[in-house]
């Protein structure tokens, strides 16, 4: 299991604190910080279905919990993609790990 | 527009109780659009719906310190409230006309401190998404939750607050300062007094209600908290005050 952390700024800040255990599966994942969304359970429910994401397809599908919201301060496609990053940094050091 | 002078000053949890509890009864149309001016005795601090506690405020120093502390049900940062020096609004109304647009919302509403800051002698502008800022320097701040069609917005104006206090109260992250341009919470943040060397409390709130007023094209009647206001709040508050609400992230 990996704990990572990253704080990304854009007009508002936000932290991105991730468990991701094993398959590169999310386990845990906090999106916090000084922004805003409405209506603000939005955000929970995009965690709540990050939760065992392991690929791609599985966090663009949960980031579009966000599609009908409004979240202001937070450059959403960026931080879609820094999630990915998470996932894909995982699958990069497994299949490195094998050569 | 319903006006509520209740400056005598509660603890933090009451205050967002009843900032709650204006919005429920607003929205249920058991009250009329009201703004409610307020102060915090003691002194204490709020942080954002979305913020970690630990990631925004120094703990080891409000709990030394003896500052109270909750989270608020709407997004932004952690503030810290000054009891003797930060007046904060609250108002509730329908999310009608130019408020329906959020981020015009908040123009429109924090356009209400602009005006009563520039009354009294100060060059504020209002940089979105949430600030009101005097030379590039924040001065109030504001956030808004919606249900149902309904808004509450709150905010802070520091016209006496210890910055000292402030600074050591919260906690910001470096890249958030880097983006501002300081180095530290302390050189973000202006007060009243500093700018203008003196403070007329009762001229300030004079004009944030003539504010409001002018903002939302709104005559004004004064009022005092109903039982049921307080009733409703008493029923809210003790979610400000547990651990699980406050830690919830």
């Amino acid at each position: 299991m990996k704990q990572e952390s990253i704080i990304l700024r854009y007009e508002k800040t936000v932290k991105v604190d991730i468990v991701i255990g094993d398959e590169c599966r999310i386990i845990d994942i906090i999106i916090s910080g000084d922004f805003f969304a409405y209506p603000e359970d939005s955000i929970e429910r995009l965690e709540s279905k990050l939760k065992e994401c392991r690929d791609e397809l599985c966090i663009e599908e949960a980031f579009r919990e966000l599609s009908s919201s409004v979240v202001l301060g937070v450059n959403v496609e960026d931080l879609k993609n820094k999630v990915m990053g998470f996932i894909k940094n995982c699958r990069s050091v497994y299949s490195g790990g094998g050569i | 527009m319903r006006v509520i002078l209740d400056l005598e000053g509660r603890d933090v949890y009451w205050q967002m109780a009843i900032d709650e509890a204006l919005l429920h009864l607003r929205i249920n149309g058991r009250i009329d659009n009201t703004l409610r001016l307020y102060r915090f005795k003691p002194s204490a601090v709020t942080i954002g719906y979305f913020q970690r506690i630990r990631d925004s405020v120094n703990i080891d120093y409000l709990n030394a310190s003896g500052i109270d502390y909750t989270r608020r049900i709407t997004g932004g940062g952690s503030v810290y409230h000054d009891s003797g020096g930060e007046i904060t609004y609250s108002i509730v109304l329908p999310a009608e006309g130019a408020l329906v647009d959020i981020l015009e919302s908040y123009r429109v509403l924090c356009g209400a401190l602009v005006y009563a800051l520039r009354k009294i002698g100060l060059q504020a502008e209002f940089v979105p998404i949430n600030d009101v800022v005097v030379y590039g320097r924040k001065i109030s701040g504001s956030a808004q939750t919606r249900r149902l069609g309904y808004i509450l917005q709150h905010g802070t104006l520091m016209y006496a607050t210890d910055l000292d206090t402030l600074e050591k109260a919260l906690v910001a992250p470096r890249e958030k300062l880097m983006s501002k341009g300081v180095r530290s919470i302390r050189e973000r943040v202006v007060t009243i007094k500093e700018v203008l060397g003196s403070v007329d409390v009762d001229q300030i709130v004079k004009s944030l209600i003539e504010g409001f007023s002018r903002a939302l094209n709104a005559e004004v009647y004064y009022d005092e908290l109903s039982g049921e206001e307080i009733r409703v709040a008493s029923e809210i508050i003790s979610k400000y005050r547990s651990h699980e609400w406050i830690y919830r992230r």
